[in-house]
């Protein structure tokens, strides 16, 4: 299944300096570019962490970002390193605030349909397909489903993920590779096991079979 | 993939399938699939939020704020502005970097000769517009637009709190001052282009105000999608 196009992939680990130089100095254009490369794997981050509230924690995010670009030197492992910890330290902001609000489920199917392995096409078809991944993802432990995703999906090498989770390299990768293990293990199996252990929602329904998005405890 | 194959993802492997690479992912059946799917490229929805980060972008090179960071009170401030009314926030400065794209560069005087347009800060002023030579006094302005319609968006007690806040400052320096703000922003509001069917100017009992008796207290409803379209995959508060 060939999903790297031209545009770069979530995951992707291209060399954004040029970039950063040029919108530290003052060039819009190289920071529309530096969204659009970092956005999706950000925004699909802060999905397995806040949930539904992902989009808000991301633009808060960004208005940081966009205010701090000047002071930015380039340390941390690159600036999708530093964009990752800005948007994860609003969402700690954010989880700190939202504590009471229960989980939502993720709808079965979903999850069965990525399990299927189908090849997939059509936009809103990847799209599903995309969100139900980082859905499972996000039903890891924490420090695997973050190291899962800060690895993969954000695109940041060990040294960079250990930098953003404050933890040592090695238990980084340790935690990235159980992570991985754990979601074989979930895929494998002829049914996806139902998430029984979430707390289940109540006040945030929406119509009947409409997907709703996980938030892990 | 039977359990026996998922004992066999070793460290390699498992390096392999986070950094990326295709080989590793085919090989390995669902799991390589799952993380494909996971990294798969930045759909349209996903950048809906753009040109919000541009007009961010845009303000913070006009007004910088050279404040050293005083943590708390930068995140109560925007906080409470922005998790509130992030909706709000948002469509206004999607309808600004919309009205910025329309706009030729041509303004009402009014706006052209706000007192606010030559900041106090000297090194702003000192400063050509930033890579876009052709849009010279649209920009100050459509950011100061930006910036005022989350102030009003914000009334009630945020007030205070929001204006000493650093995306603000710049905004009660264009006004000549904290109490001025308000006469400001209202004026500047009722004026700007591309707020046609916007938010009205005068706002005594608006759908954002937090005293307002109509029981509405922490969320800006109709008003905000009357001046634009919400950006897909942007939900409200409460649900869809």
């Amino acid at each position: 299944m060939r999903l790297r196009t031209d545009a770069p992939g979530a995951g992707d680990q291209a060399d954004l300096s040029p970039w950063v130089h040029a919108a530290v100095a003052g060039d819009e254009d190289a920071f529309g570019f530096l969204y659009s490369a970092v956005q999706p794997g950000l925004l699909r981050y802060l999905r397995a962490l806040v949930g539904q509230d992902a989009e808000d924690v991301a633009s808060e995010a960004w208005l940081q970002i966009a205010r701090d670009l000047r002071t930015y030197r380039g340390e941390g492992g690159g600036f999708r390193a530093w964009a990752v910890s800005v948007a994860r330290h609003r969402a700690m902001d954010h989880m700190r605030r939202q504590s009471r609000r229960p989980a939502q489920l993720v709808e079965v199917a979903l999850l069965e349909q990525v399990a299927d392995g189908q090849d997939t096409a059509g936009r809103a078809v990847e799209a599903l397909a995309t969100d139900a991944a980082i859905a499972l993802i996000a039903t890891l432990p924490r420090d695997q489903a973050e190291a899962v995703l800060l690895r993969a999906v954000v695109g940041l090498d060990a040294e960079a993920a250990a930098q953003v989770l404050g933890k040592r390299p090695g238990a980084v990768r340790t935690a990235a590779y159980r992570g991985l293990r754990r979601l074989a293990e979930r895929l494998a199996g002829p049914t996806v096991p139902r998430p029984v252990a979430w707390r289940r929602a109540t006040t945030r329904t929406g119509p009947p079979g409409s997907r709703r998005s996980v938030v892990p405890r | 993939m039977s359990p026996h194959r998922a004992r066999r993802i070793d460290r390699d492997t498992a390096e392999a399938l986070l950094a990326g690479v295709p080989e590793a992912r085919r090989g390995t059946g669902r799991l390589g699939a799952h993380l494909a799917a996971a990294t798969a490229p930045g759909q349209p929805h996903e950048l809906a939020g753009r040109a919000a980060a541009l007009a961010a972008f845009r303000a913070a090179r006009l007004h910088p704020a050279p404040e050293p960071r005083r943590t708390s009170v930068i995140k109560t401030a925007i906080a409470k502005l922005l998790t509130v009314k992030a909706a709000a926030l948002l469509t206004v400065f999607a309808a600004g970097g919309v009205a910025l794209a329309a706009t030729t560069g041509t303004l009402p005087d009014s706006l052209a000769g706000l007192p606010g347009g030559a900041p106090k800060s000297a090194h702003a002023s000192a400063r050509p517009t930033p890579s876009h030579p052709g849009r010279p006094s649209a920009m100050p302005s459509q950011a100061l637009v930006g910036l005022c319609h989350a102030y009003l968006a914000g009334a009630g007690s945020d007030h205070g709190k929001a204006l000493s806040s650093p995306p603000f400052t710049s905004l009660s320096d264009a006004a000549g001052g904290r109490d001025k703000v308000d006469a400001f922003c209202t004026k500047l509001v009722a004026t700007s282009p591309g707020n046609a069917s916007g938010r009205p100017s005068a706002h005594p009992s608006g759908a954002g105000d937090e005293r307002s008796t109509t029981g509405e207290s922490h969320e800006p409803t109709s008003t905000p999608s009357a001046t634009a379209t919400h950006p897909s995959g942007q939900p409200t508060r409460d649900g869809h």
